[in-house]
């Protein structure tokens, strides 16, 4: 019987709705929270939405200033993401087609980078940062996030570049290809799936990141989830504004995610087979 | 159309030598078979040609213009690959403008051009579709009309028709064969298949551990092959092989432990006498064994029936000789039982003659 047919089991039908219940009702409750009012979110008994609103996404956009950290999310995210993959597919390739020198150990190195804990990293790119006046500015906490995503990609598109057979490139250099056109029009649009998958992850990493943005931004170039803690303060923690914030974090990934569904289904399993 | 001079080709992976300056002289519009068992450097060669590979040594030309530094794509050779690499993200017209796309040759010309091979190979009806939409038989007609729409000066073939089924394949050889024909081109042709080289050749190149062996036509290699490797890998079923000793006195040879005795030619056997060679190998292609002694001589070898495998039009007799076996092509009406002694005999000239120590050809001086 072939794995698509085969019916679910007993043990499938008990677990799934439990770890689908254990996940999702945290979420659910946040959402609901994110349409309340002030009164009704620690009312007791508690109460699902009885009068649903968006003056906590009103207020944590506009009164709160929230509107320009989700804009800077959106610009780090994108750069990282492009500056990553940019360097990153290139160095795949090449790890894949050409004998890099010291290129086993190169890999390894690469890989390293994320073998520490990031804290480790964060100071002294803070210092370095600091030298270089990249310190608050969109394009620090960029080059942060590719730097550290990097190890990703590099790993990820070097796997989905050995998958592509090396024929095809030799057929578009009789074909009458340069080097960079075999790449450009032959390797790298057959990595796509790839290509997708790893940008997805990058992004999301970059979007959810808090430690460097934290340390290597202030005031004007905070992201998002670095500025969601000042909603708790001294007075009381605004639970509504977290709520839609919150929402509004995860609502990319949620996108992404089913968007690209079968590009990621297809990039987490390519070259698990043959054929 | 163009002619290929090979000179002194030499290639070297790391330590290994893969082609041991091979020299070969392709002329305009030849159909050349290289063909040789795995790792003998047919496909190095190939590859050294399309300018997949660099060589180590040596000068390759094509129409006198020396491509040996040149990247392929400034050689003007197409190539169909084994696996026949069709771009898989590309449609089968896209497949085949491609290389005119990047020769920037204007839409309509290409157009033309695509559409005039698609007709040529029959497969118009494909042109919109991705080669995963297409079987086996169709990549292969792909993967030709690629190559044949850029109207190159070479095209080389790198055994393609090995991923087909049997039927297919000798469909495909036909229309290979054909299509030299039409084209007039100048094609090299790798394969381990020595009936397709047989049948598609018009020049056979045998190659083993990056030596060339011997070049020629089909039929002149069957015939006169210089050596006991390319004599038994040329024919089919290949020629036997038989131990003996050489009677100078008697001209003829006592092969298989005394179980046969086969006469030689006058002239052969008066050059091993004056040699004073005894020990030899003594090579008989299976379909000059007879069941009717020949006018010509005596010779005679009995040998025990093991396998007949009746093919109608002929009959394959496998058979034993103490320690050593032989295979016969006899008419298909002659079905000898399992188990029987069978006398079969030779004509002298039909009988090769090999050095033990090295594997060459002893021919009349």
């Amino acid at each position: 019987m072939s794995r698509g047919s085969r019916r679910p089991s007993l043990l499938f039908w008990l677990v799934l709705p439990f770890m689908a219940f254990v996940t999702l009702l945290p979420y659910a409750w946040t959402f609901a929270t994110s349409f309340k009012r002030r009164s009704d979110i620690l009312s007791t008994p508690p109460t699902w939405i009885k009068d649903p609103s968006w003056f906590n996404y009103e207020s944590m956009l506009f009164t709160r200033g929230f509107d320009l950290y989700l804009l800077n999310s959106v610009i780090i995210g994108v750069s990282s993401t492009l500056l990553a993959l940019t360097v990153g597919t290139l160095a795949g390739y090449a790890f894949s087609r050409y004998k890099v020198p010291a290129g086993n150990h190169l890999f390894f190195y690469i890989l390293a980078t994320r073998l520490g804990p990031p804290i480790a990293y964060a100071l002294p790119m803070y210092f370095l940062f600091s030298e270089l006046g990249l310190l608050n500015t969109h394009l620090g906490v960029s080059i942060a996030h590719a730097a550290f995503n990097l190890v990703l990609v590099v790993w990820m598109m070097k796997t989905f570049f050995d998958e592509i057979p090396v024929e095809l490139e030799e057929a578009a250099s009789i074909d009458g290809c340069t080097a960079a056109q075999a790449f450009w029009r032959i390797s790298l649009p057959l990595a796509l799936p790839g290509l997708v998958t790893v940008a997805m992850f990058v992004f999301i990493f970059s979007w959810n990141e808090m430690l460097f943005a934290l340390m290597l931004s202030a005031g004007d170039s905070n992201t998002l989830p670095v500025m969601i803690p000042s909603l708790i303060q001294h007075t009381g923690t605004l639970r509504g504004e977290v709520a839609a914030a919150a929402i509004v974090q995860t609502i990319p990934v949620i996108v992404f995610t089913f968007v690209a569904q079968r590009h990621l289904l297809r990039g987490l399993t390519f070259g698990a087979v043959k054929g | 159309m163009a002619r290929i001079d090979i000179e002194n080709i030499r290639k070297t992976f790391g330590g290994v030598v893969a082609l041991h300056d091979v020299s070969l002289a392709i002329p305009d519009g030849a159909f050349v078979i290289l063909v040789g068992p795995s790792g003998c450097g047919k496909t190095t060669l190939l590859r050294l040609l399309a300018g997949l590979e660099a060589a180590s040594a040596g000068t390759i030309a094509i129409d006198g213009r020396d491509v040996t530094a040149l990247p392929a794509r400034e050689r003007d050779v197409a190539m169909v690959f084994q696996n026949y690499a069709l771009y898989p993200h590309m449609s089968v017209r896209r497949n085949m403008s491609f290389a005119l796309e990047l020769k920037k040759i204007p839409r309509a010309e290409i157009e033309r051009r695509v559409d005039a091979t698609a007709d040529i190979l029959g497969i118009g009806a494909l042109l919109d579709r991705r080669p995963r939409q297409l079987s086996g038989g169709q990549r292969q007609r792909v993967a030709l009309g690629r190559a044949i729409v850029r109207e190159p000066a070479v095209f080389l073939f790198d055994e393609p028709l090995s991923n087909l089924d049997a039927k297919l394949r000798t469909s495909m050889r036909s229309e290979l064969i054909k299509l030299h024909k039409r084209l007039n081109a100048t094609i090299v042709y790798v394969t381990h298949d020595q009936v397709e080289a047989m049948t598609m050749g018009e020049i056979v190149v045998v190659m083993k551990d990056g030596v060339l062996l011997q070049s020629g036509a089909p039929l002149d290699i069957y015939r006169d092959p210089v050596n006991l490797f390319v004599a038994e890998f040329i024919g089919s079923p290949a020629m036997n092989f038989l131990k003996g000793n050489f009677d100078a006195g008697r001209g003829e040879a006592v092969v298989a432990e005394g179980r046969g005795r086969l006469r030689l030619d006058p002239a052969l056997a008066g050059s091993l006498a004056e040699g004073r060679r005894v020990e030899l190998i003594f090579g008989v292609r299976p379909e000059h064994l007879l069941a009717a002694p020949p006018p010509s001589g005596a010779s005679a070898i009995d040998g025990l029936v093991e396998v007949v495998e009746p093919l109608g039009a002929e009959t394959v007799v496998e058979m034993s000789l103490g320690t050593q076996s032989l295979t016969a092509r006899l008419k298909g009406d002659l079905l000898p039982a399992t188990g029987s002694v069978l006398t079969l005999h030779v004509e002298p000239k039909s009988v090769f003659v090999f050095d033990p120590a090295d594997g060459a050809r002893l021919r009349a001086v």
